[in-house]
């Protein structure tokens, strides 16, 4: 099977987070000098600005819905069988913000709601980071 | 520049919106734009292209070219403004500069945007090399989806019902249909703006800024020089900046911080605040802009400004008269440009059947990971 929706492109920066997923493992960018995380992933830490510090740690999946967005347009033409959907950011327990979208469905977004990761195996290659409602309090 | 001169706008241009909304044309381009505006503005005050010593354009993106279709080449100073909507408020911050520093001494701000002829959707580009790549993979796209994800989360925090934006897209329509200029002539209704379909839920359709073609120009210069010209002159009393920059448009904090830093500097350097205030130009890239930026520059209490607008009367007539030529979703989207047009005609009195009794003090701010705000004036004393 192929995936036709937009993917950033793969970079030596950005590929540990892709083989993290395809392990089954949700990781971010973390610079092993000051210890700072950070999303997306940069060749740099936007904290100390050292470039050769930069490695990964797996994160918890936990987080909390900051906010999300129904999208009843289709801007990028290979999300038209999926529109109208959603799309959620997400603040991780460690503290970086990224967005994804939630399973559970469009009329499930609730601010601060409790997430938690659920990878999503779209081809053989790649595992996409989604979310889901979790059950109680995280 | 708190202690300096103002500058005085003295000459203000536009093309018809309503009529190019009519008649897009794949060849219309943002030079044809910008240089009907500035035709138009120095028309305005008089001035010939040749007193013009600076060129400042915005969206137009060749400087030397736009020069060179207005037969300007030996001035003394160009540059190009990125076509982001805080760049309007720069661009006017940056011809003041120019005249208090001695750089220059006439300024041409010269904007351009032929979206609808060139179908922009501002929407959906992907850049699979950029950030946004990021959240580009989940379909997340468009300036209005980021203002959005702010929105309900503002709506979750305060309380804020499903129609606080309504009053807004509203009042925006009802003044466009009082200016001639304005794509949307016709006014619309609660029922008209509830029944309006999702874009990015929770925005409608009338909280989104129109796509359209057209071009606006402004002459800034010395209070000297202004005297000798058509019209009575308006300051730029004073400007303020304040910045939230950060990889996601969207604000954790609303643009609160930011704001609240850009007011206190423009109210300590104008000596003027809220209550001295008689027309408001916000910048609305969408309605819930307006509600960040009546709260940010306190002229409602954080988390009120939806029962501001609400309860009290913003039409041009009312208690606190905001976007009284029709705003973004209105007359036109100019990125800032129709709204700081709009100022100086009130200024002045030109403001014909939306005019704002005894106007003499306009507040124009636009709030964005950049914040500009401005206070205009009639009157130097």
């Amino acid at each position: 099977m192929s995936y036709d929706k937009p993917l950033p492109r793969f970079t030596s920066t950005n590929r540990p987070y892709w083989d993290s997923l395809n392990r089954g493992k949700f990781s971010m960018q973390c610079c092993e000098a000051c210890g700072h995380m950070q999303f997306p992933p940069q060749p740099s830490c936007a904290n100390c600005l050292s470039f050769d510090h930069m490695g990964w740690k797996e994160v918890s999946g936990r987080g909390r819905i900051w906010s999300g967005i129904v999208m009843h347009k289709t801007y990028i033409r290979s999300f038209g069988p999926d529109t109208p959907y959603n799309v959620v950011m997400v603040q991780l327990e460690e503290g970086p913000l990224l967005m994804s979208t939630l399973i559970d469905g469009n009329d499930r977004i609730e601010c601060d709601a409790p997430v938690e990761v659920v990878l999503d195996r779209v081809t053989e290659d790649l595992v996409l980071p989604k979310f889901k409602l979790s059950g109680g309090a995280s | 520049m708190r202690s300096l001169t103002p500058a005085a706008i003295v000459g203000v241009g536009n093309t018809n919106f309503h009529s190019m909304y009519r008649s897009p044309n794949p060849e219309r381009s943002s030079y044809d734009l910008g240089v009907s505006a500035l035709d138009a503005a120095l028309d305005d005050c008089g001035m010939s292209k040749h007193d013009i010593d600076a060129l400042l354009c915005m969206r137009i993106p060749s400087y030397e070219i736009l020069a060179d279709r207005i037969g300007i080449r030996r001035i003394r100073y160009s540059n190009y403004y990125v076509g982001d909507g805080r760049m309007s408020g720069i661009v006017l911050q940056h011809a003041v500069s120019l005249i208090q520093s001695g750089l220059a001494t006439t300024v041409a701000c010269v904007y351009g945007n032929n979206g609808r002829s060139a179908s922009a959707t501002y929407g959906g580009d992907v850049n699979l090399d950029g950030n946004q790549a990021y959240d580009q993979m989940f379909g997340m796209t468009s300036p209005g989806a980021y203002v959005s994800l702010m929105y309900r989360r503002y709506r979750h925090i305060y309380n804020a019902p499903d129609d606080s934006l309504a009053p807004l897209a509203i009042n925006n329509r009802a003044h466009a249909a009082l200016n001639g200029d304005a794509v949307m002539q016709t006014p619309i209704t609660y029922d008209e703006y509830m029944a309006s379909r999702y874009v990015a839920e929770p925005l409608r359709l009338f909280d989104y800024c129109l796509i359209n073609d057209g071009g606006v120009a402004m002459i800034v210069t010395t209070p000297e020089r202004a005297k000798d010209l058509k019209k009575k002159p308006v300051y730029v009393q004073a400007s303020a900046t304040a910045a939230d920059l950060k990889n996601f448009y969207s604000s954790d904090d609303f643009f609160q911080k930011s704001t609240e830093m850009a007011a206190k500097d423009l109210y300590e350097a104008s000596g003027l605040g809220p209550g001295d205030v008689d027309c408001l130009q916000i910048y609305d890239n969408f309605t819930p802009t307006i509600l960040f930026s009546l709260e940010g520059f306190g002229y409602a209490p954080k988390g009120q400004a939806w029962q501001l607008v609400r309860d009290k009367s913003i039409a041009f007539d009312g208690d606190l008269p905001i976007n009284t030529s029709g705003g973004h979703t209105g007359e036109s989207y100019m990125q800032g440009w129709g709204h700081q047009v709009e100022a100086v005609r009130q200024l002045r009195g030109e403001a014909g059947a939306r005019q704002v009794k005894d106007c003499n003090v306009v507040h124009y701010m636009c709030v964005a990971p950049l914040v500009l705000t401005h206070m205009l004036t009639n009157d130097l004393g």
